[in-house]
């Protein structure tokens, strides 16, 4: 295993992201799992950030860390689920759920992790996925530059290349709906 | 007349029956409602919506002392004359039964006559009811479900019993039944049951005769029950149908065997189809023929319901359950007789066991019964037990049916004699006190003179008195018993031909003997009862001396085995004189002994045993006897908590089982409908753990079990 | 083996997958299980990113995954909203934001 700082960096980070996922679904105060919350967004941002995108690293603290958090925050307050210290019970059937989940877990990774016909093993190699990389991947990647954003700007607004400019659209009237839903269905005389 | 149209034999009481039932009883009916005569005898005491009419019509007012007199337990109807439609009735029936009477008698000298006749017999004829292919050894279409008429030496000899009997009966009930309202009504079922017996001896198969057996039972059942309207009688004919229904079950079930075993009915083929089936199976089947014999002929355990069914009136008893309904038990074994010796000889000895137990066990029964029919009733049973043992232990049918042939006269003399002293008595006394108890009888003999000189012929005859014609048979059934090596049914019947001489002496000194009377008490003597009995009527007293003289002579008919003979179809029998053998007179020495302390007892009045009675060991012994052995209550526990018991065992079988199991589905299903609907809880969260919970259960099982994965 | 194998993202996105789902099953309070949603949505989030990255030759990048990446914040975005106004709904007519009382369709 190579240890350089990179992996360093993996490591912790990812030891805070998981940590703090724990400690938002463990907490008893639903005000200490919110802020857990933030915790989490702000780690997974470092996480992308490793991952060479930092376009969306940026974006993911802009938004998760920065709105929602928020948002989860007012909702709150509004409902005065506030600090008590059991405003954020387990249900009765906590175990069940948590064996559950570590059966899907274990049902994903080990699999992942030990069978040969799975995409990261050595069988299938990167080389396979390097190849369809090289189908996939759009013309203007070739030669564009080796910036994060403006790659991602021509990908998303492109009019002349291959552009995910329609998903792009729709999405902004996903969110016009949901501005609209959300204020109607708030809405004190409803 | 003569063998051929001896199919005529039965069709008489047949039209009698027919004649009576459809136009003279109707007839009477209508002339006694005119009248305002009741239809039945009414118990006395009611006031009946007859005599209310009668008061308000001002019509005839006969009624009244007729229902007064129509009471009286055991007595017969009243005094009051007969309607004009009721002698046509009697006229019918008797005239019907002569001329059967005399065909029958034409029969027989045809058969005596003739020796080929009487070697290979007659088929009067044959009709195919049924043609049906069945598979057997004796199989052929149509020979299965043939109905027929068959004569062979047995036949004539019932035919010529039956007839002679019955017109006898007929001729008595005449007189007997004289002014009873129902008068048209018993003789239709006199002559139905003429009829049915007719057919069950001339039935050439199983069929007709189990059908005719059938019939016989229903006619017992009615005229039993022919005072219906009195508390006793019904109950009575209830027990005699249902009782020998027992042994019919039997019955049916040992025919259809054979028939499934041989696929035929038929008396002639059977025989040798038998040869082919199995011996034990055969065996089995012959033995539940046998008890279709125990129920009919009352023998032990069957037997309780023959002394009840002296309830019906006295030439009912006379006719029926004396000469001739109880004998088709001994009938059909004798006409089965060569399917018993084909099957094993258990089969015999299971015949003759029953009949020597019953015999000694109603003899021991009869010697305490007070009253007068009852002990004859017990008689009948003792005495078809002889019958049954000379069946199974003899080669022949010979003795066995010898014994029914001299039984049916004298135990009819015997009854109707005894009807005539209840006549007496009745006629004697206040109609409200029993009228059939010995104990109130005595020295009858001077007063009845007829009567009395019958009867004794009877008695001594029955008590197997050396020269009267009992003598002759029953000595013949002791002495085969002997001579085959049965020494246990020898002993039995040695000891039941004492027992049944000193019963019927006892009965004799009770009734027409007693204290005071001549001969030491044997003739005439001290009444114990109320009034002055006379002596009955020529219409009652004429068969009377008609039954005698052959109850006395016909024993001689066996003399150098001309019965036996006859019965084999010429086929010359052994004789043995009977007076030639030692082992005769200890039959005769036992009798005397009987009749001698029977004499000493009842004639001079040496009571011994009513001290005895008062001892621990008598008085036991008394009651025991006294109340049958207590049979009759042991039934009823039986049923009480044998059949009944099993009836709710049933029924809480019905109740929680089945009834159980559909309501417990039923409840099964709505509890577990219920259980499964709180499957919805309506939290999202429970859905969602089941989603992913089914999930994760189905990667696992995938990952484990499919090998493209892994 | 590098500890900055695909592997490793993919184990980390599905460790952080049932850390969510847990979240989302366990708690009683409704905004806790919109937490746990976020979470899902952030590890499948990462695993898109892992595959673009490691998606790649030396000469040309498959952005697909960021890009679907993005879209999956902005739609995660607005449900999250619609599902707290729901909530601030339900609890002005319930005032209660336990999931277990809000089951008016049950049996």
């Amino acid at each position: 295993m190579q240890f350089d700082i990179a992996s360093l960096f993996f490591l912790i980070t990812a030891a805070i992201l998981v940590g703090s996922a724990l400690l938002v679904v463990t907490m008893r105060r639903i005000v200490h799992s919110a802020l857990f919350l933030a915790v989490v967004f702000a780690a997974a941002a470092g996480i992308y950030i490793l991952l060479n995108a930092e376009f969306i690293a940026v974006v993911q603290v802009l938004i998760y860390a920065g709105a929602v958090s928020i948002l989860v925050l007012f909702a709150i307050m509004l409902t005065q689920a506030s600090n008590t210290p059991r405003s954020n019970p387990v249900n009765k059937t906590w175990w069940l759920a948590a064996l559950i989940c570590v059966m899907l877990g274990a049902a994903i990774i080990f699999p992942l992790t030990t069978s040969p016909k799975a995409v990261t093993s050595s069988n299938a190699g990167v080389a396979a996925v390097g190849t369809s990389a090289g189908r996939t991947a759009s013309p203007a990647a070739s030669n564009a530059s080796s910036n994060n954003v403006a790659r991602i700007g021509q990908l998303l607004y492109s009019p002349i290349e291959y552009s995910y400019v329609l998903p792009f659209e729709i999405a902004s009237l996903v969110l016009l709906v949901a501005i609209i839903g959300a204020i109607v269905i708030s809405r004190e005389d409803l | 007349m003569g063998v051929q149209s001896a199919w005529l034999i039965p069709v008489f009481p047949l039209a009698a029956f027919v004649l009576i039932v459809f136009i003279w009883r109707p007839l009477d009916l209508r002339d006694r409602r005119k009248a305002g005569l009741a239809p039945v005898a009414v118990p006395a005491g009611h006031e009946t919506a007859g005599a209310h009419e009668i008061q308000a019509h001002g019509g005839p007012v006969v009624v009244v002392t007729e229902e007064h007199e129509g009471e009286g337990h055991g007595g017969h109807g009243a005094h009051a004359s007969n309607t004009r439609f009721g002698w046509a009735s009697s006229i019918t029936a008797v005239v019907a039964m002569l001329a059967s009477f005399v065909w029958a008698l034409a029969v027989f000298f045809q058969f005596l006559s003739n020796a080929t006749l009487l070697r290979n017999g007659y088929q009067v004829f044959t009709w195919n009811w049924l043609s049906l292919h069945i598979n057997g050894p004796a199989s052929s279409p149509g020979s299965a479900y043939a109905i027929g008429f068959h004569l062979d030496a047995l036949t004539a000899v019932m035919l010529l019993v039956v007839t002679f009997v019955s017109l006898l009966v007929f001729f008595y009930s005449q007189g007997y039944m004289e002014g009873d309202p129902g008068y048209p009504r018993f003789f239709a079922w006199l002559s139905l049951f003429a009829l049915s017996m007719l057919l069950l001896v001339l039935a050439d198969n199983f069929l007709l005769l189990y059908i005719s057996w059938e019939l016989v039972g229903l006619c017992s059942y009615l005229l039993i029950g022919y005072w219906y309207e009195r508390n006793d009688p019904p109950p009575a004919a209830l027990k005699a149908f249902i009782t020998t229904r027992f042994g019919d079950f039997g019955f049916l079930i040992g025919i259809l065997v054979l028939f499934a075993a041989t696929g035929t009915f038929s008396f002639a083929a059977l025989p040798s189809a038998v040869t082919q089936m199995n011996q034990n199976l055969l065996t089995v089947a012959m033995i539940l023929v046998f008890c279709g014999a125990v129920g009919k002929s009352a023998q032990f355990p069957l037997h309780v319901w023959l002394p009840d069914a002296m309830e019906g009136p006295t030439p009912v008893s006379a006719l029926i359950h004396a000469a001739t309904m109880v004998a088709a038990g001994v009938y059909l074994v004798a006409r089965t007789f060569l399917l018993f010796r084909a099957a094993d000889p258990a089969a015999f000895m299971v015949v003759a066991y029953i009949g020597g137990f019953t015999a000694f066990f109603a003899a021991t029964i009869a010697l305490v019964q007070n009253d007068i029919k009852r002990v004859l009733a017990y008689s009948t049973i003792s005495q078809l037990g002889y019958m049954f043992v000379g069946l199974g232990v003899a080669d022949t049918q010979g003795p066995g049916i010898f014994h029914l042939f001299t039984h049916a006269f004298f135990k009819a003399l015997l009854f109707l004699g005894s009807g005539s002293v209840i006549h007496a008595m009745h006629a004697a006394r206040n109609p409200e006190e029993r009228t059939q108890d010995m104990r109130q009888m005595g020295g009858l003999a001077s007063r009845m003179k007829i009567t009395a000189t019958c009867f004794l012929m009877a008695t001594l005859s029955i008590s197997g008195f050396p020269g009267f014609a009992g003598f002759f048979s029953k000595d013949d059934i002791i002495g085969q018993a002997f001579d085959h090596g049965q020494y246990i049914l020898y002993g039995l019947t040695l000891a039941t031909a004492g027992l049944t001489a000193f019963y019927m002496f006892r009965l004799w000194f009770m009734t027409f003997g007693g204290r005071g009377g001549r001969l030491f008490g044997f003739w005439g003597g001290e009444y114990r009862g109320v009034g002055d009995p006379p002596e009955s009527s020529w219409l009652i007293t004429l068969p009377l001396v008609l039954l005698a003289i052959p109850s006395v002579f016909v024993g001689y008919w066996a003399w150098n085995g001309r019965f036996a003979t006859f019965l084999q179809g010429g086929v010359q029998q052994v004789f043995v004189n009977p007076f030639s053998i030692g082992l005769t007179y200890a039959g005769i020495g036992i009798a005397f002994v009987g009749i001698g302390l029977a004499w000493a007892m009842y004639g001079a009045g040496w009571r011994w045993d009513l001290a005895f009675t008062r001892t621990p060991v008598g008085a036991f012994l008394y009651r025991i006897l006294l109340n049958k052995y207590y049979m009759d209550e042991l039934y009823l526990w039986i049923v009480r908590k044998g059949v009944l018991g099993l009836a709710y065992a049933a029924e809480a079988f019905d109740r929680y089982v089945i009834d159980g199991l559909v309501n417990g589905t039923a409840s099964a299903i709505v509890t577990l409908g219920a259980d499964f609907r709180r499957i919805e809880t309506g939290r999202l969260q429970s859905y969602a753990i089941a989603i992913f919970g089914g999930a994760a259960l189905l990667s696992a099982a995938v990952f484990i079990f499919v090998q493209a994965v892994k | 083996m590098s500890v900055l194998s695909l592997n490793s993202f993919l184990v980390l996105g599905a460790i952080l997958f049932c850390i969510g789902l847990y979240g989302a099953l366990a708690k009683r309070n409704a905004i806790s299980v919109l937490m746990g949603i976020e979470i899902m949505l952030n590890a499948v989030n990462i695993t898109l990113i892992a595959f673009s990255f490691f998606n790649r030759t030396p000469f040309a990048v498959n952005l697909t995954g960021q890009i679907f990446a993005i879209f999956i914040i902005t739609v995660a975005a607005a449900e999250a909203a619609v599902a707290l106004a729901m909530i601030i709904a339900i609890y002005r007519r319930r005032v209660t934001v336990d999931v277990t009382e809000i089951n008016m369709m049950k049996w």
